[in-house]
């Protein structure tokens, strides 16, 4: 009996197994590792000042998949693309890279910049400046109205982009405890019925501040660096009754650099101005 | 009996078992591949380009000029505005094996202005622009033309396979033809008959918004087809083709316009020379579209408002300070009444008269002034317009109503044809 049933199974193994001869295919993938097309100047220097270095994608060709699928939105124009290029080295990558390190941004990076032609509007007609997602993609808005040697306009974007690296920071190192209670009775999900006078007379840097605790962090952290030191003091003279509560806030965004990374915040400050003065002037 | 359904078991699983040859018909990567190559062959080896017709689902119709090459670079020129017929614009493309194989124009070219969100960019709805697009699934294809529609909101775009007079000057050309067809509102009297194969047409043509309508009667019952259009360097093109009189056709070519003579002529197929004649009176009058003209919940907008005579701006109604044209809305009150404002002072102030509509049994739309002037008070010099305004207005003769466009309507003085006014 038992013979007969391997007898049986051998039988069975043999009817049913797999066609030796079926090779694997060999025909390529389409777009395997990535979509591809003929490389341009402007791809090289991604390649060599971004990707090759940082493992930072910077995606300016238009891809629905990374936006929002309910929006309209435009991809940017090719020659906004470099001045954007340019400014990110120089306002972003190097202040960080000078006070923090050559190897600070490859220990916190962002994964991928995409670049977008026009605003996102909301239904509500209002537009979005710039968004991040999970930590490491940043959605840059406006490329095509970007314009590098205008004060207002590098202000505009790199708010954001600093804004959404402090992000990044904070979610690998989380702020400091004392952080929290400081302004927890202002925010509210209806931030932007504040104007920004409302906002500072409560101790709060901008309206955004007002959305959540983390928020206020890393906007304090993007006015500093990008409105600069004086700004921030103007404003601080401007509201003595909350001055106490913008200096400790400043001391404690001091203080967390400086332990969290060693990194001397007033020498990224002084950096950041000077890049952005000579970049805009 | 244990080894007789053992047995059963072994013989159902051996004929049962996988066909060994399933996975030998074309791997989807093969074919993907294939597809790409074929599509991007067919738009880099003409040499002259592709000639592009595109219908925005917001309205509309525009011509372009694409030559692709195999670097994935494409150079647009179009008709969106006099500055683009003399320059290409360099931009990127590229066939993406989306769930359609589509054809991405991926950085930012003219085409994009019709998409940008920006009003500010090139007008439009703000968020949406014109409801245009510039990812397209490749719908069909034979060698001299490719139909595509739009990913993200449905736009229709033809490319017909340029040929070799359509070079660089394509667009230029075009611009110029546009030019001509516009001609056909200066004639001074409004109705324009025709005649295809014996049978006699009116019909009207909307160039801003790219539509053209033909008017006729079916036994006793008017009719009407309209279209959108879009220039090319011999005349124009309609979205789909037209049947008229048994005849299909899809170009009006070699328009000849003779304003002052009220006279003109195109042709159909290239082939059939029609003659256009002004005429005094309707051949045709639409009895409804009075009703629907009034029913639309469209604010009805005109940039001049009367053209008399053949002169668009015959009332000289820019003699109000930043004016930016007369509004006609319905039912601005509960109890029915109409307003038509002008609206002046960069649309800071607005002010004109509220009426009652009446449409007669012959379908002639007549106003019944309740106020003069509504709105915001004007001052005397400003009244005086208003009143020049009105004089026409309320001419009690009335208004016989044609649609013009998808929801645009022309209002012609009953009694004479030199006197109307284009709403949109």
């Amino acid at each position: 009996m038992k013979t007969l049933i391997i007898l049986l199974m051998v039988l069975l193994i043999c009817f049913c197994s797999c066609k030796k001869d079926e090779l694997l295919p060999n025909d390529p993938l389409l777009d395997l590792g990535g979509e591809r097309w003929k490389k341009t100047k402007l791809d090289e220097i991604i390649y060599n000042d971004f990707i090759k270095p940082y493992n930072i994608e910077i995606k300016y060709k238009w891809n629905p998949y990374e936006l929002n699928l309910n929006r309209t939105l435009v991809p940017p124009i090719e020659n906004q693309v470099y001045p954007v290029l340019r400014a990110l080295k120089e306002v972003w990558k190097n202040p960080y890279e000078k006070v923090g390190g050559t190897s600070f941004l490859k220990k916190f990076p962002l994964s991928k910049f995409i670049l977008t032609g026009s605003p996102e509007y909301q239904s509500d007609g209002s537009e979005i400046v710039g968004l991040a997602e999970g930590g490491s993609k940043i959605i840059l808005y406006r490329v095509n109205d970007f314009l590098i040697d205008n004060r207002p306009s590098v202000e505009a974007m790199f708010h954001t982009i600093h804004h959404e690296f402090a992000h990044i920071l904070h979610q690998t190192i989380h702020y400091p405890q004392e952080w929290r209670g400081i302004s927890t009775e202002w925010y509210t999900p209806t931030w932007f019925n504040s104007p920004n006078d409302v906002a500072n007379s409560q101790g709060l840097i901008t309206p955004y501040a007002k959305s959540s605790e983390r928020e206020d962090f890393v906007e304090t952290i993007a006015f500093l660096l990008i409105r600069g030191q004086e700004s921030y003091d103007w404003i601080k003279e401007e509201y003595p009754e909350v001055s106490h509560i913008f200096q400790l806030k400043e001391n404690i965004v001091v203080k967390y650099y400086k332990d969290a990374f060693n990194i001397d915040f007033r020498e990224l400050q002084k950096e950041v101005q000077t890049a952005i003065y000579k970049i805009s002037n | 009996m244990k080894n007789i359904i053992l047995l059963k078991i072994i013989l159902m699983l051996i004929f049962c078992s996988c066909n060994k040859k399933e996975f030998s018909r074309i791997r989807p990567d093969k074919k993907l591949i294939e597809i790409n190559t074929k599509y991007t062959e067919l738009l880099t080896e003409s040499e002259n380009g592709w000639i592009g017709y595109l219908y925005p689902t917001g309205g509309k119709a525009y011509t372009f000029r694409f030559v692709f090459n195999k670097e994935n670079r494409v150079f647009t020129s179009g008709t969106l505005d006099e500055r683009y017929t003399a320059n290409e614009m360099e931009s990127s493309y590229r066939i993406v094996a989306d769930q359609i194989p589509t054809l991405s124009f991926d950085t930012y070219s003219y085409l994009h202005l019709l998409s940008d969100p920006d009003e500010y960019v090139y007008g439009g709805i703000r968020g949406r622009g014109h409801i245009s697009d510039f990812e397209f699934s490749f719908i069909r294809s034979s060698m001299d033309t490719i139909q595509l529609k739009g990913n993200h909101n449905g736009s229709k775009l033809v490319l017909i396979r340029a040929n070799s007079t359509q070079d660089k000057s394509f667009i230029k050309k075009t611009y110029e033809i546009n030019n001509i067809v516009k001609q056909i509102n200066d004639f001074p009297l409004y109705h324009k008959k025709i005649i295809i194969n014996n049978k006699e047409f009116t019909f009207s043509i909307t160039p801003h918004i790219n539509a053209m309508c033909f008017y006729y009667m079916e036994g006793n019952e008017f009719k009407q087809k309209t279209t959108l259009f879009s220039p090319n360097n011999n005349g124009i093109r309609f979205k789909d083709s037209i049947n008229l009189a048994g005849i299909s056709f899809q170009e009006l070519s070699d328009f000849k316009i003779n304003p002052l003579q009220n006279a003109g002529s195109f042709k159909i197929n290239n082939q059939l020379e029609v003659k256009i004649e002004g005429i005094e009176a309707p051949l045709f009058i639409d009895k409804n579209a009075g009703n629907r003209f009034r029913q639309s919940s469209k604010q009805f907008y005109s940039p001049t408002m009367f053209t008399i005579n053949g002169h668009h701006e015959a009332l000289m109604l820019r003699d109000l300070d930043g004016f930016i044209g007369g509004y006609y809305i319905s039912n601005i009150t509960t109890s029915g009444l109409d307003a038509l404002y002008l609206v002046y002072r960069t649309g800071l102030r607005y002010v004109g008269p509220l009426f009652y509509s009446h449409i007669d049994d012959q379908g002639v739309l007549k106003f019944n002034k309740y106020q003069e002037a509504s709105g915001i008070i004007p001052s005397p010099a400003e009244l005086v317009i208003l009143r020049r305004f009105n004089d026409v207005w309320f001419n009690s003769d009335g208004y016989y109503v044609f649609q013009s466009g998808p929801d645009d309507f022309d209002l012609v003085n009953s009694k004479n044809a030199k006197i109307w006014v284009r709403f949109n």
